[in-house]
């Protein structure tokens, strides 16, 4: 019987581990190079959920494949969800035009390229909805502050990360009048028109908040994503 | 002859060091790169939430018409729906409301009589929404404001209520506290 040495010292051992090494390289490079850009081809959802990959830091609630078995969600409609921990995949889909909305974990919030996001937000109606992430924070990462209305008098926020916020925004009208408006931010003035707006234009804007802490509230989370896609 | 076997040695153990490493690599970078689909389930129409105020999917609208005939400048239309704060917030109490879901929607240059819809359903509070019309750029704006709750349009709301919602009113449990 071979010694633990012999074998280790054995020429066979040698071409087992070279075969091996090649195999577990060619894999790797396989997976980096083929099938990670086939993957980003195929968000085929109209919401889509961005995620760490580490799930140690994602509550147990909010993970991707809790979210979207909850148990208050009790009718099928027309809305898909889909997560992905990969920004190249949801910027792929977003500039393929697939995506309505995009849902932003509070710990993937850095991991976000935000310019992509603001344009998409901005320009492309795409609604979106931040879990855990404060309601002026992500206000500002859209670019739009003004956005965050906050009525609360003793307003610190939530103190879980238990809540959400949905933003959208749309605009329409001619290229001059639009740079007008939102040069002056008379897109969020109310009634105190002071710029000279020349032809047909529109603004509309939403902020839907509310805690996640009630397990009923998943329910309101989900229609009031629809409400901001459809309206 | 020993020193070659001993230099073999070296080389598998290292080489065998080396494909631990990367196959741990490899394993570690599939499972980081989770990838699934799934169907959200969306409730129906004609649900209402639990609690102090109850809005269902139908009828339950702030809206708003600007019942000038002809082109008006500017109309816009805020609605809010008030809700009780929730237990996470940092000093709420079960007296404390504060707006869930706002919305504000304008147009300038709105040809005749123009629709603005807020829904407002699904969400445990009170709607109240602000009108504002410019008929003709330079002329005065008008401002009025109503509320709704359940199934019943509201008697109307000032901008007391709207500004500063239900919050003054403690231990609500039925009737609309605005105005």
């Amino acid at each position: 019987m071979r010694s633990v040495q012999q074998i280790l010292s054995s020429k066979q051992l040698t071409l087992i581990l070279v075969f091996g090494l090649s195999l577990i390289s060619l894999l790797g490079l396989g997976y980096q190079f083929l099938l990670i850009p086939a993957q980003a081809q195929s968000i085929q959802s109209n919401v889509v959920y961005f995620v760490t990959s580490d799930l140690d830091l994602i509550e147990p609630e909010l993970r991707p494949d809790s979210l979207s078995n909850h148990s208050s969600l009790v009718t099928l409609k027309d809305i898909t969800f889909e997560a992905s921990n990969e920004w190249q995949t949801v910027e792929f889909a977003l500039n393929e035009g697939k995506v309505d909305a995009l849902v932003i974990h509070h710990s993937s919030v850095d991991l976000i390229k935000w310019d992509v996001v603001q344009k998409y937000f901005e320009q492309q109606e795409l609604v979106v909805m931040g879990l855990g992430v404060p309601g002026d924070e992500l206000a500002e990462l859209l670019g739009k502050p003004q956005l965050f209305t906050s009525t609360w008098s003793a307003d610190s926020g939530y103190i879980t990360p238990y809540f959400f916020y949905i933003y959208s925004y749309q605009i329409d009208g001619t290229e001059q009048d639009v740079a007008l408006i939102q040069s002056s931010n008379q897109e969020f003035a109310g009634e105190e028109i002071k710029s000279e707006v020349q032809n047909q234009l529109s603004v509309s804007k939403r902020t839907s908040t509310d805690s996640l802490v009630y397990p009923a509230n998943f329910t309101v989370m989900f229609s009031l994503l629809e409400s901001h896609i459809n309206d | 002859m020993k020193s070659k076997k001993s230099t073999r040695l070296k080389l598998n153990l290292t080489l065998l060091s080396l494909f631990l490493v990367l196959t741990l690599l490899f394993v570690k970078q599939v499972y980081a790169n989770y990838h699934y689909q799934q169907l959200v389930l969306i409730p129906g129409a004609g649900h209402a939430m639990g609690g102090t105020y109850k809005y269902s999917n139908n009828g339950d609208n702030v809206y708003s018409i600007g019942w000038q005939a002809g082109t008006q400048y500017h109309i816009a239309v805020q609605g809010r729906v008030w809700g009780p704060c929730s237990r996470d917030m940092l000093g709420c109490t079960t007296n404390w409301w504060i707006v869930k879901d706002e919305q504000y929607h304008s147009k300038w240059w709105s040809a005749g009589t123009d629709f603005k819809y807020i829904a407002s359903h699904l969400l445990n509070g009170i709607g109240v929404a602000r009108h504002a019309y410019v008929y003709r750029p330079g002329l005065p704006t008008q401002v009025g404001y109503t509320s709704e709750n359940g199934t019943q349009g509201g008697p109307g709301a000032n901008e007391s209520c709207f500004f500063n919602g239900p919050a003054a009113s403690a231990n609500i449990i039925s009737g609309l506290p605005c105005p």
